[in-house]
């Protein structure tokens, strides 16, 4: 990114970790549910996942971006044995969040 | 900004992640793009009146929409605004999907999170020069098209005029021919050596002018019979015996041996046509035979779907290989002394280009002679 790019970004920071919380929030409430999510709750985890995958890499944000994708990637599959992998992979992305802040 | 073709350019970020498109404007407007002229839509629905209107420069387009996702996107796109340029950004990692973003239209394809502004800058550019490219590329095909009309307009009127021409100095041409006859027999100039020998060769250059008439009308309403429609089913065999019924008394005169296999081929072709051209193809066999005792076989042998290959072969004198093109071309005659006009062959030509098919030569029997082969359309 060119700086000027970069500081633009940085000041939008606070606002896409607020909305990324939200988000995270989000893949949490389906991870709760677990076998008794609803479709409605496993889409929006989808959605919050795909775009937190694309967003955070914007703001230099890559390995929470990447563990994103991971969920994402997960989130399409049968979960009946990765339920222990996405509370993981949520738990990490939680804590990359955080260091961000 | 140097979008390379467009000063301000309008684009359309169709998007529905609100951070996705604060961020991108961010990067548009910091990267000297007037943010007033990036329109954003959450959807197709929300786009479609704006690419409808016809103002926008370029689509940035997410894949992942609520009523449209993956390659569709590109599609409604596509069906809405087919000049515009498309660059998709996405989240999606599939190298497959983004191979057919490409195929269906797009100009490019970023990933979120793994480009930067100076790659979003580069993909706009090259994204406008491509398209400015191919908008030229179909300016030139329009104006070929174009040229290309006025040609085929041109050639109707000198064929409708060729035509027209030959057909009205026939009538002249015959009537001096009649006249040169009289005049010879008349008592005055029938005892008159020098004048029958300028009467012979005043009826011989008639004579060809004649034949050079008929074979130009020939040439002529090859493509009015075409057009005429009356195509029909006929085997070879039948159209092979009713030319040679015709050219007998030749073939007698030469000694000419014929042969036909495969005639049982049934083409779909314009039957006058056809006998014309196996008239003139084995006239020119009778024409140019050699020496030898005068062999013809007519044969067919399959082709590429829908064709056969009709093969007219003989013994004669052959063609060298390197006139074997020429001699398809109007007025073509190898031979100054030969008695031909030189149209023989490019009516064969024609005739096989209006049933869509090719013509072209090859050796003839034993190494002696030609092989005249064309593709003809089969019966279905």
């Amino acid at each position: 990114m060119s700086p000027n790019v970069r500081r633009a970004l940085d000041d939008m920071w606070p606002g896409v970790y607020d909305a990324s919380r939200a988000h995270l929030a989000n893949i949490e409430a389906f991870l709760l549910a677990g076998e008794a999510a609803t479709a409605a709750q496993h889409r929006a985890a989808s959605s919050a996942a795909h775009r937190l995958s694309g967003s955070l890499g914007m703001f230099g944000r890559r390995d929470a971006s990447s563990v994103a994708a991971s969920i994402e990637a997960l989130l399409t599959e049968d979960l009946t044995a990765s339920w222990p992998e996405l509370r993981s992979l949520v738990d990490r992305l939680d804590a990359l969040l955080s260091l961000a802040t | 900004m140097d979008s390379g073709s467009i000063e301000h350019p309008r684009l359309l970020l169709i998007e529905d992640d609100e951070t996705f498109v604060a961020m991108t404007r961010t990067i548009l407007t910091e990267r000297g793009f007037a943010d007033h002229r990036t329109l954003v839509a959450g959807s197709i629905a929300d786009a479609t009146p704006m690419l409808q209107a016809g103002a926008i420069d370029l689509i940035l387009a997410d894949l992942s929409l609520p009523d449209a996702f993956g390659l569709e996107v590109v599609r409604e796109c596509r069906d809405l605004a087919p000049s515009v340029p498309i660059i998709v950004l996405t989240a999606c990692r599939d190298g497959e999907l983004a191979s057919s973003a490409l195929e269906k239209g797009a100009q490019d394809y970023l990933i979120k999170g793994e480009f930067d502004d100076e790659d979003l800058l580069r993909a706009i550019r090259y994204a406008f020069a491509r398209s400015h490219a191919a908008a030229e590329l179909r300016a030139t095909l329009r104006a070929l098209e174009e040229s290309n009309r006025q040609l085929e307009q041109s050639n109707d009127q000198l064929e409708q005029y060729a035509t027209i021409a030959s057909h009205d100095l026939r009538a002249p041409v015959r009537t001096a021919r009649v006249l040169a006859g009289r005049m010879m027999a008349s008592p005055d100039l029938a005892g008159n050596a020098q004048s029958v020998d300028l009467g012979v060769a005043l009826d011989g250059c008639l004579s060809r002018l004649e034949t050079m008439l008929e074979g130009l009308l020939d040439y002529a309403q090859a493509r009015d019979l075409s057009s005429s429609g009356d195509y029909r089913d006929e085997t070879v065999q039948s159209l092979v015996d009713e030319t040679l019924a015709d050219m007998d008394a030749d073939l007698r005169e030469a000694g000419a041996h014929v042969q036909v296999m495969g005639g049982e081929i049934s083409l779909r072709a314009h039957p006058v046509l056809i006998r014309s051209l196996i008239h003139n193809v084995v006239r020119n066999s009778v024409k140019y035979r050699s020496d030898r005792p005068l062999r013809i076989v007519i044969s067919t042998q399959p082709d590429e779907a829908g064709k056969t290959m009709l093969k007219v072969t003989d013994n004669g004198i052959g063609i060298d290989p390197k006139y074997r093109t020429r001699v398809f071309g109007m007025f073509e005659r190898l031979s100054s002394h030969s008695e031909g006009i030189g149209l023989g062959l490019s009516l064969c030509h024609r005739i096989v280009s209006l049933h869509g098919g090719r013509i072209w030569i090859d050796d003839g029997i034993g190494g002696n002679g030609i092989a005249i082969c064309c593709t003809l359309p089969v019966t279905p």
